[in-house]
């Protein structure tokens, strides 16, 4: 069974602390520590330094997600904490610049693939020309921004099939087409199980899906609502009522890999 | 004659059946729930004034929002919700009139206004699937609802032979009877939107009164008209009675409700000293559309001089007995059985037939006040 975790950012925006106890509170193993905006990454980074996240046996931090060239150093020198606790770094492949500043990094770094809107990072294609550059890095299958860029799942099963080697954590939520996050639904539902089976187990799936509620009373149990139905997705209960995928039944040319190597 | 906008406002009802929450420039879509006639409604003002209690109006209107609350919680399945803001379900007819009685089906759509995707159509088996296994009657036998729209299709052919009868149904009746259910009402909104939108740019010679929207509105309901005649003829006079009782009663309603909101938006503008513009009229069509048929009615009946509650009492009296005959069921299934032929001698045909001959006189009469009569003959005609 995989390993359910979710994003601090979805759950409480800009508040690492409430968003770790968040998921805390539920028993889940794995949280992904969400810096989306560079302002907010200081705080996080001294959080890291002073926190005790011992009982989480997967942590990620995740790079802001935009920022200019200029600041590129600095980013990376404020997450170089991260590495020392060995926790992996998510990174949107535009906001790589200098792709020999985040060596450093090594299989630590995890570069994600990315929704419709950004220019490259969106397919197996543009993402080798990432990992050409960048050799040792893991990957993060965010499996809506696949849907987003392919309904069929298609593209979402070549990632798997080119980089399911190197998968270290899969994000999952709904991705509409202005490119937001929202909770699964029975379309993004049915997609995900179309490749659940080709998502290696070891690697922990972290929930996006944004659930900002108050009063905390009701964001606890849309937390528990969005894992149950998480779990529907990846064990492919969402299409059970349906035929069998096409892309369970198309030869993938490849065997899918292992993913334990690649993982924590 | 003074024309007083506020009062005609359909704000100044308030009784807007889907709370939207705007802040931000952003929609929120709130749950989205019908709300019954309360006491600002202008049709409950008219029946106090006429000292009559139309129970089978209030009690339809009740009973959409007790089914819209409950096909609100199929849509909202904690295990698999089947909507997201790309996507909305839209309920039509009876249901998002406030009209709900005994027998009513639910006609419905899953609206995509976002990239197509191939799991959209297994929404909307679901949702057919749980709309049946809790006793919803599905849909009429045309296929204009029960299944998936598109919103490129909605917005973008308006006109030509592109222009199917089942999308101009379908884009005529998003205007004038529709509501979204569930939590996902965004894609329904932003629909809505980019169609009044286009009714209005592609319009340069309008002056305040969109006569392309009029247009559209007089044409569905001549081809309601003419569509009655052809399902005589292809389905053998099935269900002619009961097709002819709406055809007399709610579907003549939702058409002279699409008129007045066009006058409404000129004489709005015109109250208001409004320069021509786009803006004003689509935010008073974008009002407009929020308010059910018989409100939009009865706003115009409080807002003429004089008669306007002796005229409304004909209209609504009228319908409410037209509501009472739906929502027995003996009644109603007789009207489905009813063949053209012996249509002359059935006492509850006969009683449609004379409600159906004064809602009509009440309609004209409103129709053809001082405040309208003009507008309906120099844009109703031609």
């Amino acid at each position: 069974m995989h390993r359910i975790g979710f994003s601090t950012g979805a759950l409480a925006l800009g508040d690492v602390c409430r968003g770790v106890g968040l998921v805390r509170d539920t028993g889940l193993r794995a949280v992904e520590l969400s810096a989306l905006r560079a302002d907010e990454l200081p705080g996080l980074m001294q959080y890291i330094k002073t926190a005790d996240l011992s009982d989480f046996d997967y942590v990620s931090v995740h790079a802001p997600s935009a920022f200019p060239s200029e600041m590129e150093a600095e980013i990376i020198k404020q997450l170089t904490p991260a590495l020392d606790k060995e926790h992996h770094i998510v990174v949107h492949p535009d906001t790589i610049h200098d792709a020999r500043r985040w060596r450093q990094f090594g299989r630590f770094l995890c570069v994600e693939n990315m929704d419709k809107r950004k220019p490259s990072g969106r397919t197996a294609e543009e993402l080798s020309e990432v990992f050409r550059d960048l050799p040792d890095a893991s990957f993060c299958l965010d499996v809506g921004h696949a849907r987003q860029v392919d309904p069929t799942m298609g593209i979402a099963a070549e990632l798997i099939r080119d980089f399911g080697d190197r998968l270290a954590q899969v994000h999952m939520s709904d991705v509409n087409s202005s490119s937001r996050h929202e909770r699964l639904n029975l379309m993004a539902s049915r997609a995900f199980g179309e490749i659940s089976e080709l998502l290696s187990v070891e690697a922990p799936v972290i929930l996006e899906s944004p659930l900002h509620s108050e009063p905390e009373s009701r964001i606890r149990s849309e937390i528990a609502g969005e894992i149950a139905r998480a779990r529907r997705a990846l064990m492919g209960l969402g299409r059970a009522d349906e035929d069998k995928s096409p892309i369970q039944r198309r030869p993938s040319g490849k065997s899918v890999p292992d993913g334990s190597a690649a993982c924590l | 004659m003074r024309f007083d906008a506020r009062l005609n406002s359909p704000s100044a009802a308030g009784i807007f059946h889907r709370p939207i929450v705007w802040f931000f420039g952003v929609i929120c879509v709130e749950r989205i729930m019908l709300s019954h006639y309360d006491e600002k409604s202008r049709l409950r003002q008219i029946m106090g004034d006429a000292r009559e209690n139309w129970t089978n109006i209030l009690s339809a209107a009740e009973a959409s929002q007790e089914q819209s609350a409950k096909i609100s919680k199929l849509l909202d399945d904690p295990e698999l919700p089947l909507g997201n803001e790309d996507g909305s379900f839209v309920v039509f007819g009876s249901l998002a009139r406030q009209e709900w009685t005994r027998g009513s089906d639910v006609d419905w759509t899953l609206l995509i206004d976002g990239q197509a995707d191939p799991n959209h159509i297994h929404a909307a088996h679901k949702f057919r699937k749980r709309l049946d296994s809790n006793g919803f009657p599905p849909p009429g036998a045309a296929g204009v609802f029960g299944n998936l729209s598109f919103s490129h299709e909605i917005i973008h052919q308006i006109g030509g032979q592109s222009d199917s009868n089942r999308n101009t149904t379908q884009r005529v009746l998003l205007l004038l009877e529709s509501a979204p259910l569930g939590t996902h009402g965004e894609a329904f909104e932003r629909v809505i939107r980019q169609v009044l939108n286009r009714y209005l740019a592609d319009d340069p010679t309008y002056r305040k009164l969109p006569r392309f929207l009029l247009n559209d509105i007089i044409r569905f309901w001549r081809t309601v008209a003419v569509d009655f005649a052809g399902k005589q003829r292809d389905r053998g006079g099935k269900g002619w009675g009961l097709r002819n009782a709406k055809l007399r009663m709610s579907r003549k309603l939702v058409f002279t409700a699409g008129m007045l909101q066009c006058f409404g938006a000129q004489l709005s503008a015109s109250a208001k000293g409004e320069t021509p513009g786009t803006r004003p009229v689509l935010d008073y069509l974008l009002e407009s559309v929020r308010t059910t048929p018989l409100e939009t009615v009865a706003a115009a009946c409080t807002g003429l001089e004089k008669d306007g509650n002796a005229i409304g009492k004909t209209i609504f009296s009228n319908y409410d007995k037209f509501l009472g005959i739906l929502n027995d069921e003996e009644k109603r299934r007789s009207l489905e059985n009813l063949e053209a032929g012996k249509s002359t001698d059935d006492p509850i045909f006969r009683d449609i037939r004379d409600i159906g001959d004064k809602f009509q006189l009440g309609l004209i009469a409103l129709l053809f006040s001082d405040k309208y009569a003009k507008l309906t003959k120099e844009y109703g005609v031609f």
